[in-house]
């Protein structure tokens, strides 16, 4: 017994021992009438407990107890460990994310960080360049920082050693190397980071070396033609906002070329037809559906040669220079006359790997006074494009025995480059090779030295977005492994001290500060920056002269270029593996690609018509040779795929990488040809032959036409213009035997996605899998239908397979007022809320499946097999605000409830109403197009209000009356 | 005994003239003696199927319903095929002993106490595939409305799922009582037969005391008749439920009116068939010819042919209806049916459900027991496939053609199903050897049929 109990009265003045009569201090303390007291308990309630003193209830209680007593041996009681704080840091609250300004791939963007964890990614609404959008591959950047195929720091020979061994090992041999009178080379992708440039060039300066940027799929056609053309290495900057017509030679311009986070919230932005500038018109010439060709209003499958006639007739019409064309003239009179009509608003761009092409587009553009209004050539010291030349040259110069150490810096050409196997006999007669690659890859593996990186989130640096905006990469976390940010690494081989950090910061108030106006110190304008995310400054880049040319010359050889007999064998990247940099990602691989809805591989595509004579099917493997690289991979045919032309993915057929993309297709970086001064994506030609074999695709959706059902509902601008409701007209007639519905107060959510906004780039798809914790469930399981998406986008055909139209549509659980899996629950694991959200019980459900059958829209996943969560690191992404689910049980979207409660809280704890746009959803905030819109459907000033007032607001299968909360705006085509 | 007149309409329900005593030993001679090989061969193999199946749900169960052929688009597939399709075979026992009581068809004595206790084990098949259907059978009980401490959280009373609880439950509880009352006397009589004293004391228990008084066949008789009274409703509910389970959906193919005279058709069709497949097996092997006459299995044919012409009416209705309403998705449903890729499924319920029975419009073929035996098969394999046919490829075709996926079995369900007709047989086996299989009582009250005059 302590003394506290002992003791009447503790001693202070806390009234727990005397009380004066008729006062007291607390509730608790107040000694309550008696009487009241008698009334609470009344009837011997508490009675029964008091044991009746006799031998029988002895025995009764003694056979409890000792029966009870061992049962309570049986609980498990958890082993809890709490590990507090030694010194609590203020910034971190538990249970409060931080955010953080960061960089990915040039897009700026914010880190959000749970207990010091970076576990989401989202867009920097504050940078003037992508507004807010951000593509899959940043939205998956923050799995593959939880990569635990990283290395775990520097190796020399594969061995393990200390940094400062390393350093010393290194200087030795670079010092050697120096001074043997060959090449020193540091191999770098295009480069947009100021401080990292100068700190290369300080590098090159002390040890002789040459600065090389080497990209695996490069837009140096065009680099080289702006140099021919205005003399100015650099690649061209758009302005979609301002372009009345688009015309596009195969770039993919949404999805995989250029910043497409940025170019899609442009071009949509002029895709709204209720706007008073109107919609754009974007026609597309390719020889295979892209994702970009997928949203033009008007697409033409043409064969590269054929694009390249379009092109050269363009240009005869327009300028009277060139050969023109024989063939297409409708399409060459259908692009002239939009071009003459909107000159100075309209673009023409090309995704061409010649750089002849590149010159006509060039002249075209200026033909049209495209220049210093839709298109900018900027030229900036802060910018390093990737010289194919260059790398060829240096590769050759390897060979040759002329270079006596090579430092790769974030690039594979072991892998990329398009003849491996030359690049590795090269490598392989430099005495110094130094990797910097963070887990091993197929250049890391032939470095002698791997001066192991950081991931981009544990490192300082900075990149030019824009001609004129600089964005922040900062280290959100402590590097994880024993890796060395590669800036800090070149530093210490230059003998400097100091962190990058500090070389940064010195750099920016010498170079940036200056520029900037309003701040006090350079300190401040860093702080704010910094905290920012971005900066806009005048003076960054410098606008190229746009003076006039010939382009005849170029024309003649566009005209002359050779092809060869075969099929035409074109290379493409995938909007989620993109150059296979990632693909170590499973996020990315589970990703449907938005055309083919195939995941896990890469495949051949094979026109409708080639596949009908040669009766190939989807799945068939086939051989496809070129005349000195073959791969083998299953075929898949695909719609709006010129007839004689087969398309592979780069990006796959990783032979040295972590286990999620080892030997996952073929390598198509092998098609990939040197020819007329730089290399050619598309130059190859071959043959195909089946080989009896049948491998099925992974595909998410493997019926392609609507059937004729309304589903989407879509209308040309024309007939919009017309009349606002157009393609719209249909309602159902709608009967209910019940009393009206429920009561709709306070909260009523509901979304709105705007079929004319989404382009189906799915970068909604990855961030909802990473808010929710999505399972991956692997090749096979896709392959049984089994992916656990919560959102997906269904992709339908219309009209002739060979130039058919393209709808995406994002379907997600449609929270339906009456909802059919609701009711058909045995349990009531799904039940709706009074805010209109059809909820999903997770330790309820008993997994009898009923709900997802009666689902018409298909959206419940079901969790066949407890999915794999063993690997510790990557678990460290998952969101702590969200329930991991196990096996047996449905799950589905669940509007982001976590976000809507926040949102709630944030608006309760600041005491004041909540604000339209206060809650985002993953999905919605993530939308580069800004095609969802998420809100209240009470509050009549939201902007949901405004969409489901919208002449253009449906849902789908109406006729259900299941009323979805879940509503579509029709698409509109400008036609 | 009396002297009246029998009309020469009346068939004899006991062909050959035995007497009470023979008839005793006939049917239950076969207990006392030592099992014949055929018997050990029989329950042999039906022991190692259902061993096999018991392995397989154990690694379902302990893996996850992904060792099954399932996917996003269809939920179920021959989980509730197979469970259906058990429950429809139930079907016939309780109709058999039920409504032909109180219609008083007397030829039912002779195979009551089999299509009985194939109900029973039909049921029992029929139970396993709910409970392992669900993702996490552990927490199955749920679906019972008790009272609980997590709340309560109640039951959903909305949805079928919990009515096929209810009912499924109710028919099971009901037909196994109605079929071990019936058995007491039976039980009694090898009680009274046997010189062994530990069969003695086990039948003893099991006939509760049964001492044959006037008093005890008094009370036995109403009971059998309330017990009737109560499983005749439960004959039409039971189906009707498990219709229910598909027509209150809004799967186009499932969201039907038609469906529950149409499933407790299909059920009573198949019910019957199984009864002849098991009769025609079960009077050649314990030479029972004698109670188990033509006669029975042509009457049995007739209530097949009846049920299997409405069946494939309902078909037709079906088709009509969807045309009819003018619905889009409604009709894509049917063509897809008749035409989509899972057209050799309904083609083969077509031509064993509506073709084949329409053969037993021939007296001679409803005689002719290989050729009943063959069409019996058949008609079980056809109500199998409609079960299919209503889910699978109702659900893989739905309302968004973005979800449209195919659906194949893998060895798991497979294995399961042939499982549970290990389960059944074994069951069956076991039944034969240890009660008797014909209700003795019974067949001596009816066995002076057609023969008042001697």
């Amino acid at each position: 017994m302590s003394k506290f109990e002992k003791n009447d009265n503790c001693g202070t003045s806390c009234g727990c021992g005397s009380q004066t009569e008729g006062y007291w201090q607390d509730v608790e303390n107040k000694v309550l009438d008696p009487q009241a007291v008698s009334k609470e308990f009344q009837d011997g309630e508490f009675d029964s407990f008091s044991v009746e003193k006799s031998r029988r209830s002895f025995l009764k209680i003694m056979g409890f107890s000792v029966t009870a007593l061992p049962l309570t041996g049986c609980i498990k009681i958890p082993v809890k460990k709490a590990i507090p704080y030694l010194h609590k840091n203020d910034t971190v609250i538990p249970g409060v994310a931080n955010w953080y300004a960061s960089t990915f791939k040039g897009v700026p963007l914010l880190v959000k960080t749970r207990e010091s964890r970076p576990i989401k990614i989202e867009g920097n609404d504050k940078s003037m360049t992508t507004m807010g959008g951000v593509g899959s591959q940043q939205q998956a950047s923050v799995l593959s920082l939880y990569d635990s195929n990283r290395l775990n720091g520097p190796t020399i020979s594969g061995a393990e050693v200390e940094w400062a061994e390393f350093d010393q090992k290194l200087k030795e041999d670079l010092k050697a190397a120096k001074e043997s009178g060959k090449e020193v080379l540091i191999i770098t992708p295009s480069i947009s980071s100021p401080s990292e440039i100068t700190l290369i060039k300080e590098f090159t300066k002390a040890y002789g070396a040459k600065h090389i940027a080497f990209d695996g799929t490069s837009d140096y056609s065009q680099v080289k033609a702006n140099e021919i053309s205005f003399n100015a290495k650099a690649k061209n900057s758009y302005d979609f906002t301002k372009a009345n017509v688009i015309v596009s030679f195969g770039a993919d311009f949404l999805g995989t070329w250029g910043n497409s986070s940025t170019n899609t919230k442009q071009y949509v932005s002029r895709r709204d037809p209720s706007s008073s500038e109107g919609m754009s018109r974007h026609i597309q010439i390719e020889p295979v559906m892209s994702l970009t060709g997928s949203n033009a209003d008007y697409r033409h499958t043409k064969s590269l040669k054929d694009s390249r006639d379009i092109i050269l007739g363009v240009l005869k019409s327009l300028t009277g220079e060139g050969p023109g064309n024989t063939s297409n003239n409708d399409i060459v009179s259908g692009i002239v006359k939009e071009l003459k009509a909107n000159k100075g608003k309209s673009l023409v761009i090309s995704n061409d790997s010649d750089i002849n092409v590149q010159v006509v587009i060039n002249k075209i553009n200026q033909a049209v006074g495209n220049y210093n209004s839709t298109i900018s050539v900027m030229k900036s010291d802060y910018k390093i494009c990737a010289d194919d030349m260059a790398f060829e040259q240096a590769v050759n110069s390897m060979n040759d025995g002329n270079v006596a150490a090579a430092l790769f810096v974030d690039v594979n050409p072991a892998y990329s480059f398009h003849n491996s196997k030359k690049f590795e006999s090269a490598v392989k007669k430099v005495s110094t090779v130094v990797s910097f690659a963070l887990s091993n890859d197929e250049t890391s593996v032939l470095a002698k030295y791997n001066a192991t990186a950081n991931h981009t989130f544990e490192t300082w640096s900075d990149s030019l977005v824009s001609d004129s905006e600089l964005s922040f990469t900062q280290p959100v976390i402590q590097p994880l492994f024993g890796s060395r940010m590669y800036t800090e690494t070149l530093m210490s081989l230059m003998g400097k001290s100091g962190s990058f950090h500090d070389y940064m910061k010195s750099f920016w108030s010498k170079d940036f500060y200056p520029k900037s106006s309003g701040f006090a110190t350079a300190t401040d304008f860093w702080n704010k920056s910094l905290h920012d995310g971005v900066v806009s400054l005048d003076g960054l880049s410098k606008a190229a002269s746009i003076s006039s040319m010939n382009a005849s010359s170029y024309a003649k050889k566009v005209a002359s270029i050779e092809y060869s007999s075969g099929l035409n064998i074109v290379t493409y990247q995938k909007t989620a593996i993109m150059d296979g940099d990632m693909a170590n990602n499973p996020w990315l691989q589970e990703l449907p690609d938005p055309i083919t809805k195939a995941t896990w591989d890469n495949y051949v595509m094979v026109s409708p018509m080639y596949a009908k004579e040669n009766s190939i099917k989807t799945g068939d493997v086939v051989t496809l040779k070129s005349k000195d690289h073959s791969v083998t991979l299953p075929a898949i045919v695909q719609p709006g795929t010129e007839k004689n032309t087969v398309a592979v993915a780069v990006g796959y057929g990783r032979k040295v990488a972590g286990k999620v993309a080892r030997n996952l297709g073929e390598n198509a970086f092998a098609f990939y040809t040197y020819n007329r001064g730089a290399t050619q994506t598309a130059d190859s030609f071959g043959t195909l032959a089946k080989t009896g074999k049948f491998k099925g695709l992974a595909q998410t959706q493997t019926h392609h036409s609507m059937e004729g059902r309304d589903i989407v509902r879509e209308t040309t601008f024309a007939d919009y213009s017309k009349n606002p409701k157009a393609g719209n007209e249909k309602k159902a007639k709608l009967v209910n035997i019940y009393p009206p519905d429920h009561k709709k107060d306070g909260h009523q959510w509901a979304m709105a996605i705007d079929l004319t906004k989404c382009t189906g780039c799915s970068s909604c798809i990855i961030s909802c899998n990473a808010e929710n914790n999505v399972s991956v469930v692997g090749r096979q399981e896709v392959a049984n239908r089994r992916e656990m998406h919560w959102l997906r986008i269904d992709r339908y055909y219309k009209g002739d397979e060979n130039q058919p139209e393209v709808m995406h549509m994002p379907m997600l659980c449609q929270h339906c007022e009456n909802a059919p899996c609701e009711n058909v629950c045995p349990v009531m694991a799904t039940v709706h809320s009074s805010d209109g959200i059809n909820q999903q019980v997770y330790n309820r459900c008993v997994g009898t499946r009923y709900c997802a059958n009666n689902c018409p829209y298909k959206v419940r996943r079901f969790n066949w097999f407890n999915y794999d969560r063993s690997d510790k690191l990557a678990n460290m992404v998952l969101n702590p605000d969200v329930s991991t689910r196990t096996r047996g049980i449905m799950e589905k979207c669940s509007m982001c409830i976590q976000r809507i409660q926040e949102g709630k809280l944030q608006a309760k704890r600041e005491r004041r109403d909540l604000k339209d746009g206060d809650i985002k959803l993953a999905c919605q905030q993530s939308c580069p197009g800004d095609g969802i819109v998420f809100g209240d459907m009470n509050d009549k000033d939201s902007k949901i209000a405004a969409f489901l007032g919208s002449d253009r607001n449906y849902t789908v299968l109406e006729e259900l009356n299941v009323r979805p909360r879940v509503s579509y705006l029709t698409k509109v085509r400008n036609k | 005994m009396s002297d009246a007149h029998v009309s020469k309409f009346r068939q004899k329900l006991i062909t050959e003239d035995r007497s009470y005593k023979q008839i005793s030993e006939d049917i239950l001679d076969t207990l006392e003696a030592p099992p014949t090989k055929g018997w050990f061969i029989g329950f042999s193999l039906s022991a190692l199927v259902l061993t096999i199946g018991t392995i397989v749900i154990l690694y379902q169960v302990t893996t996850g319903i992904g060792t099954w052929g399932l996917n996003k688009t269809i939920g179920w597939s021959w989980d509730i095929t197979n469970f259906v399709f058990w429950v429809g075979i139930g079907h016939a026992g309780t109709l058999i002993s039920a409504i032909l009581l109180i219609f008083r068809q007397r030829w039912r004595t002779g195979i009551n106490r089999a299509a009985e206790a194939m109900t029973i084990f039909a049921v029992a098949c029929a139970g396993i595939f709910p409970l392992i259907h669900a993702g996490r059978p552990w927490l199955l009980y749920w679906v019972f409305p008790y009272p609980n401490t997590r709340g309560s959280l109640w039951v959903n009373f909305h949805s079928p799922l919990l009515w096929d609880v209810v009912a499924i439950s109710t028919y099971l509880t009901v037909s196994l009582v109605f079929w071990y009352m019936g058995l007491l006397p039976d039980l009694a009589s090898v009680r009274d037969r046997t010189k062994s004293k530990m069969r003695k004391f086990i039948y003893g228990i099991a006939s509760f005391g049964w001492n044959g008084s006037t008093k005890t066949w008094h009370h036995f008789e109403v009971l059998s008749l309330i017990l009737a009274g109560l499983a005749t409703p439960l004959v039409l509910s039971v189906h009707t439920i498990v219709s229910f389970d598909f027509a209150t959906s809004v799967i186009p193919g499932w969201h039907t009116t038609i469906f529950p005279p149409y499933f407790v058709a299909g059920a009573i069709f198949s019910g019957f068939a199984m009864v002849c497949t098991l009769m025609i097996l079960t009077r050649k092997i314990m030479n029972w010819e004698n109670y188990i006459t033509v006669g029975h299995i042509d009457a049995m044919c007739k209530v097949i042919t009846l049920t299997g012409t409405l069946v494939g009416l309902a078909y037709g209705t079906e088709f009509f209806i969807a045309w009819y309403s003018g619905n889009e998705y409604e009709q894509y449903a049917f063509i897809n049916r008749a035409t989509g890729p899972y057209w050799w499924a309904y083609w083969s319920m077509i031509s064993c459900n509506v073709i084949s029975p329409q053969f037993f419009w021939f007296k001679k073929l409803r005689r002719n027991m290989t050729f009943v035996f063959i069409i019996s098969i058949f008609v079980n394999i056809g109500m199998w496939f409609e079960r299919f046919v209503i889910i699978t490829t109702s659900l893989h075709r739905d309302y968004l053609p973005s979800s449209w996926a195919m659906y194949s079995p893998t060895w798991v369900e497979i294995w399961t199903f042939i499982g549970t007709f290990g389960l059944f047989f074994t069951l069956f086996f076991l039944f034969i050897r240890f009660l008797p299989g014909i209700a003795v009582a019974e067949v001596k009250s009816v066995y002076r049929y057609a023969r008042e005059n001697k």
